[in-house]
């Protein structure tokens, strides 16, 4: 059985667990926990551990997406998270100008460390403020190879359009580093 | 309403005039593109006037030229934003005045050096020419390769496409330079793919399926 995994980060509340939510044929392992502090006023519940969410291919393949925790007190999971991953999704709020910022912080983090193919999830593209992806990728002041793809999170095919299109950047890079995870 | 659209549509100085005219507080917040690459903005208005402009590494009037002469980019008006400390202190009427001004003279630059993409080299008699050059026609002439385009050339240095332009045309003027060639912007070609992965194309498959 080989395990192919894709990580999903990015700043609080910009839609992780919605993301993986949407896609996974399990229900979502989510380490949540209620929020006590004045981040309460944005959402119920935080991730502080990890998402976990799977897609079986085939008998002999299964896709395994991790969510990392968005608060950054829990980033002590990021590198542990990290370990072994094919790709990466970031998510921001599009509507969001610090969402946006916060993601550069995610991609300072993560893209260094794991040199592996990266995909913007521009998320919230059904409200009518949203930024559009060009207007992100210049906020997120990232490299034009790496593509923003509008995205709303609480949409099957928006997530499914967002991982495909990884899996063709991951197919047309090649995979880096030796991450088989066969057995 | 909403304030927002492309500066092809909409020029600065036109975007400016409007919300002058409607006395509106807020921030335009601009996307933008020239010479110099990718960059950002914002022009703060308070009750219509311009109190301060950033962009790039620029403030005050230096970046409002510097975003009204851009080539292309986006903008969008958030209602009473936050004002940062003033750095304009010039009046609406002379600064638009102005930066008109520069839009029209850059348009007779443009007529002269259509592209920043064109390549020049210095004259073989350079040597003997007995002209008297600013700092910044020297860190110009100075790049001068025969090779470098000009948008190479306002890159390294950090220098406004307007400025960049009105330099090369100063030193045409005077013949101390030539034009070389326009280079062919590339776009990068796809890399080869490497070996085809045989699950990572299942995956794609199954994506696609769905």
């Amino acid at each position: 059985m080989r395990r192919v995994k894709v990580l999903v980060t990015g700043p609080f509340a910009s839609g992780k667990t919605s993301f993986i939510s949407k896609i996974s044929e399990i229900p979502v392992v989510s380490t949540e926990k209620s929020l006590t502090d004045e981040t309460r006023v944005v959402k119920e519940k935080t991730t502080v551990a990890l998402d976990f969410g799977r897609i079986t291919i085939d008998e002999d393949l299964v896709l395994y997406i991790f969510g990392t925790p968005g608060q950054e007190r829990f980033s002590y999971m990021w590198d542990v998270l990290s370990v072994g991953a094919y790709g990466l999704v970031v998510t921001v709020d599009s509507t969001d100008y610090r969402s946006i910022i916060q993601g550069r912080r995610y991609l300072a983090f993560f893209l260094p460390k794991l040199k592996i193919p990266c995909i913007i999830a521009a998320n919230k593209q059904d409200l009518p403020n949203a930024l559009k992806p060009d207007e992100i990728s210049t906020l997120l002041g990232i490299d034009p190879s790496i593509e923003v793809l509008p995205c709303t999170t609480t949409e099957g095919d928006s997530v499914k359009k967002v991982l495909l299109r990884l899996f063709e950047t991951i197919d047309e890079l090649g995979i880096v580093g030796d991450y088989t995870n066969e057995n | 309403m909403e304030l927002a659209g492309n500066i092809k549509d909409f020029s600065i100085i036109e975007i400016s005039q409007f919300v002058w005219i409607s006395k509106r507080t807020g921030r335009l917040r601009l996307f933008l593109e020239s010479a110099i690459g990718k960059f950002e903005g914002s022009i703060y208005f308070v009750d219509g006037n311009i109190t301060s402009v950033m962009a790039h590494d620029k403030k005050g009037k230096d970046a409002y030229f510097l975003i009204t002469e851009a080539d292309s980019g986006s903008f969008r008006f958030i209602s009473d934003d936050t004002t940062p400390e003033t750095n304009i202190v010039t009046s609406m009427n002379q600064l638009l005045l102005e930066a008109s001004g520069r839009t029209k003279l850059f348009e007779t630059l443009k007529r002269e050096i259509p592209s920043t993409n064109i390549v020049y080299s210095l004259a073989p008699d350079f040597a003997t020419f007995d002209l008297v050059f600013d700092s910044n026609q020297w860190a110009v002439i100075a790049m001068i390769d025969g090779e470098k385009t000009l948008a190479e050339i306002s890159k390294f240095l950090g220098m406004p496409e307007f400025d960049i332009i009105r330099i090369f045309y100063s030193l045409l003027q005077v013949g101390v330079i030539k034009r070389v060639a326009v280079k062919q912007v590339k776009k990068p070609e796809p890399s080869e793919p490497k070996k085809a992965v045989g699950f990572i194309q299942k995956i794609i498959d199954y994506f696609k399926g769905l």
